[in-house]
């Protein structure tokens, strides 16, 4: 009787940390950005540079998420299909992003493409200004979103059966029709999974943005340096506000991906 | 004193009624069956029997002990799961010696009840190798030794034989009667193989759809089904549509229908085994008003008989030729004697002998 | 085609992360060694370094322990109802959803100073907000689903059976975890264990926003990078983030070796 006690406190236990820690929280922001009623809501939201910070940060997002499904489809194809010196050594230095802070994600390109370094100085001289302006900004959502996409693909590419190849192959199709007809739609889950993963973290993406994004209004300040930057000026409504916004679209991303792929991940 | 009694057991997941109301008991040291369908609530039962499960109503107890109360742990019962389970990470000696530990047994006894079991079991050899090192029929082995450890009250077996190829499989069947008789452990194995259960079984219990058809020994159940599903699952069976066709037996099938409607039950199903059934041409046997005559449409070798498919009247009814007549040719008219039917409405049954055939011998024996 | 789509790999993994990661180790020995020492001989950098090394541990502690059990909870808990277990498996992936600097915001619109549970703290001398409480619980939040998107896929796929035959024969629950559960699930939690670490070291907007970036009091050793490069004081920024980088390499090995165990049980099992 003890031990059952003993287990239905720990079981509460759990649970109370899980709904305290993660859905509190969730609520408390939507909470302070409504807490003033629609009005004030709508007016945060709607400030120009609010709105500004938001378009840029989607539009951004989306074009590091497509830069980063081909990228990554390249780099998956190419570390599951050959075999080639230094294979295992890029195999491991995919996760890399996943472990390094972000904010040392972001300095390092700043360093490399920066005033001070030769390379940035270079593109400099031949018209190509890259720091402290949007270009920036998506090296560096795809630098942090890289793996999304490469370790979505990777298990689908080794589960594929090369027999499902060859039997295209003997049917007569060629190289690129099976590529297309046969190997892209067994990937394709992966592929949309891995896409939206990274779409929906270079949403959110913070540290790695805001050394290197010069933070202009209007013109580089991303959402999740806008709400910084509204929460270091005590503003923590319109900060809840943009919030709201935001998270509301990783959250329908994040249910959509769930009812597109839910088993897949849940397994 | 019975071993094993279960009493009104049931069983709902959701909407499916997976056990319901099975009640039966099991005496000391028998070998019990437990067969049906896939889906049909053996495993469930087994589970159950095992504490696995929690039942919605009814009691089991275990040798006079009521263990409704009681968690798997405290049960007294080996259990050898469909894939065996077995501690992936223990070699086969840790595996067996699993139960034993965990009883606080001291390390002399563990020692000699493991090497009792690996020399039972003829694993001796086989002490440091790890699961994915042994052959299936090698696993199961470790299963059942590992079961047995700690000298359980009652053995419970979930489709032992299922994971195994066909052909260690038979061994592994006689392999385990032999060893469950030696041991004298009463059991229980589950299996949807009717041929494994009838090899095996001391006694078999035949579920379907979440309740116990019936239960008795192979040659029981063989020769008196209970209902018409029993006829079509153990053994083979035609079903008749037209009873009028079997002349011999129209005037019993009436007078049984007859009482059967006015008991208001469902209508009457009958069946003929291929067993009961005999052809032979003309000239091997006599004529007789027990006999109809019938028409081969079918033949085929079948290893050890000739299976043949006659058309009697509106109705085809399979039977079986020993090989050691001539084979009979298609469209052959021949003469067929069905020997008995099963006849069944609503919860009854009836075996209905060919009455001209028992005149006839009763005849044979006057002269 | 072949081989000019593995040069091309080696292109991406080179512009995309060796190059930075080459710059930024040349800038961090711009002054040498002695400037190396120099920047770790400062107090605030290892005020900063000791913040995060408290951080990590508290956080990976608490989040193993929970996320294991919770993980236990949502595969094996079948006194849950499976709808309640479908949403908190939802619910588990919310931080993964939330831009951190947004799980900072929470923190403080929460517990800050002007709110109902902040005011409560304040009163028996706990301060949240600013203040390493706050910090953790930020941590917390943001790499809370590592451990049991680790380990629940794990549960599952090895299954109650193993289980239920240490049931039969007569192992208690807490036995059955430690000598059937956990040598099956054990790399899987230290794979997590990296991973957490890895994040919550790796942590910046949530605690940035939370922190207030206090040095020598709340500062931590990423937020010091952000600092030292508003300065503009790079050799500082780079030996500091050189430090990381080296830390999540050590990470990344450590990483790797989880992996590779796990997948031989995985493969020495079926």
């Amino acid at each position: 009787m003890n031990q059952r006690l003993l287990q239905g406190s720990l079981r509460s236990l759990v649970l109370l940390y899980f709904a305290v820690l993660v859905a509190l929280p969730v609520f408390a922001v939507y909470g302070k950005g409504l807490s003033l009623g629609w009005e004030p809501f709508w007016q945060s939201v709607t400030h120009p540079l609010a709105l500004d910070a938001l378009w840029l940060t989607v539009q951004l997002a989306l074009l590091a998420a497509l830069i980063n499904a081909a990228l990554g489809t390249l780099t998956a194809w190419v570390l599951v299909r050959y075999c080639f010196p230094g294979r295992r050594f890029l195999n491991s230095l995919v996760d890399l992003p996943f472990a390094l802070p972000t904010a040392v994600g972001g300095l390092m390109i700043l360093l490399l493409l920066g005033p001070n370094s030769w390379l940035g100085q270079t593109l400099t001289s031949i018209g190509w200004e890259i720091v402290y302006r949007p270009p920036a900004i998506v090296i560096a959502m795809v630098f942090v979103t890289f793996p999304f996409v490469v370790r979505n693909l990777q298990p689908l590419l080794e589960e594929l059966d090369p027999a499902e190849e060859e039997a295209s192959y003997t049917l007569g199709a060629s190289k690129a029709l099976t590529f297309r007809r046969v190997i892209l739609p067994a990937l394709l889950p992966g592929l949309c999974g891995g896409t939206l993963l990274a779409f929906s973290r270079a949403l959110a993406e913070f540290g790695a943005v805001v050394l290197i994004a010069g933070n202009l209004p209007g013109q580089t300040l991303v959402a999740s340096v806008y709400i910084f930057g509204q929460v270091e000026s005590y503003n923590p409504q319109a900060a809840a506000a943009v919030s709201v916004v935001l998270l509301t679209l990783s959250f329908l991303l994040l249910f959509t991906m769930n009812a597109l792929f839910g088993r897949r991940t849940a397994r | 004193m019975h071993h094993l009694e279960v009493r009104d057991l049931n069983k709902k997941f959701g909407s499916l009624q997976a056990v319901e109301g099975v009640s039966f008991s099991v005496e000391q040291g028998r070998l019990i069956g437990l067969l049906g369908p896939s889906g049909g609530g053996k495993t469930t039962l087994l589970r159950m029997l095992a504490g696995l499960e929690r039942p919605d109503g009814g009691a089991i107890s275990i040798g006079g002990r009521n263990v409704d109360a009681l968690p798997p742990q405290d049960r007294g019962i080996g259990f050898v799961f469909q894939n065996y389970a077995l501690f992936k990470h223990m070699t086969v000696v840790e595996n067996i010696a699993f139960g034993l530990k965990v009883k606080k047994w001291e390390r002399a006894r563990i020692y000699q009840r493991v090497a009792e079991l690996l020399a039972l079991t003829g694993l001796i050899g086989l002490e440091r190798r790890y699961p994915h090192q042994l052959s299936g029929g090698q696993r199961q082995r470790v299963a059942f030794a590992r079961a047995l450890a700690p000298e359980p009250q009652l053995l419970l077996l979930d489709e032992p034989f299922a994971a195994i190829d066909a052909k260690v499989r038979k061994e592994l069947r006689t392999w385990l009667k032999e060893m469950i008789s030696r041991v004298g452990v009463t059991s229980l194995f589950v299996t949807h193989d009717q041929e494994e259960a009838v090899e095996v079984a001391d006694e078999i219990l035949i579920m379907s759809q979440g309740r116990l058809e019936q239960k008795g020994t192979p040659w029981e159940i063989y020769r008196a089904p209970k209902t018409p599903f029993i006829a079509t699952f153990i053994g083979e069976s035609t079903a008749l549509h037209d009873l009028t066709t079997l002349a011999p037996f129209a005037e019993a099938a009436v007078s049984i229908a007859n009482k059967a409607s006015l008991e208001g039950h469902d209508e009457l199903q009958a069946f003929v085994r291929p067993e009961s059934i005999e052809i032979s041409r003309s000239h091997e046997r006599q004529p007789s008003s027990a006999a109809l005559p019938g028409v081969v449409s079918h033949v085929q070798f079948r290893g050890d008989a000739w299976h043949v498919e006659v058309q009697v009247g509106a109705q085809r009814l399979t039977a079986r030729r020993p090989l050691a007549y001539e084979p009979l040719s298609l469209g052959e008219e021949v003469s067929v004697l069905v020997h008995r039917l099963y006849l069944f409405a609503g919860q009854q049954s009836w075996i209905v002998e060919n009455p001209f055939l028992s005149l006839q011998r009763e005849k044979e024996r006057i002269v | 085609m072949r081989k000019l789509s593995i040069l091309l790999v080696y292109l991406i993994f080179f512009v995309l992360i060796l190059a930075p990661l080459g710059q930024m180790a040349l800038g961090a020995w711009e002054n040498g060694w002695q400037g190396f020492a120099d920047v770790f001989a400062r107090t605030d950098v290892q005020h900063a370094f000791w913040v995060s090394g408290v951080i990590v541990v508290i956080v990976t502690a608490l989040n193993t322990l929970f996320g294991v059990l919770l993980a236990l909870l949502l595969v094996r808990g079948t006194w849950l109802g499976r709808r309640v277990r479908q949403f908190a498996n939802a619910l588990v992936d919310l931080p993964f959803a939330v831009s951190p600097v947004i799980g900072g915001l929470m923190i403080i619109l929460l517990l800050g100073p002007n709110t109902a549970l902040g005011t409560f703290f304040e009163s028996h001398g706990i301060k949240m907000v600013f203040a390493l409480p706050g910090m953790v619980l930020a941590t917390l939040f943001v790499t809370f689903p590592l451990m049991v998107r680790e380990v629940a896929p794990l549960l599952q796929e090895i299954g109650t059976e193993q289980e239920e035959a240490a049931y039969t024969l007569g192992a208690a629950p807490w036995m059955t975890f430690w000598q059937v559960t956990w040598p099956s699930i054990r790399w899987g939690v230290i794979y997590g264990v990296v991973l957490t670490v890895a994040r919550s070291l790796g942590e910046f907007g949530a605690v940035l926003v939370v922190s207030g970036n206090i040095i020598n009091k709340t500062q931590t050793a990423t937020t010091l990078v952000y600092q030292e490069v508003e300065n503009f004081n790079f050799v500082a920024a780079n030996a500091v983030a050189l430090a990381l980088a080296g830390l999540s390499v050590l990470i990344l090995l450590g990483l790797e070796t989880a992996k590779r165990r796990k997948e031989v049980r995985k493969h020495a099992s079926s």
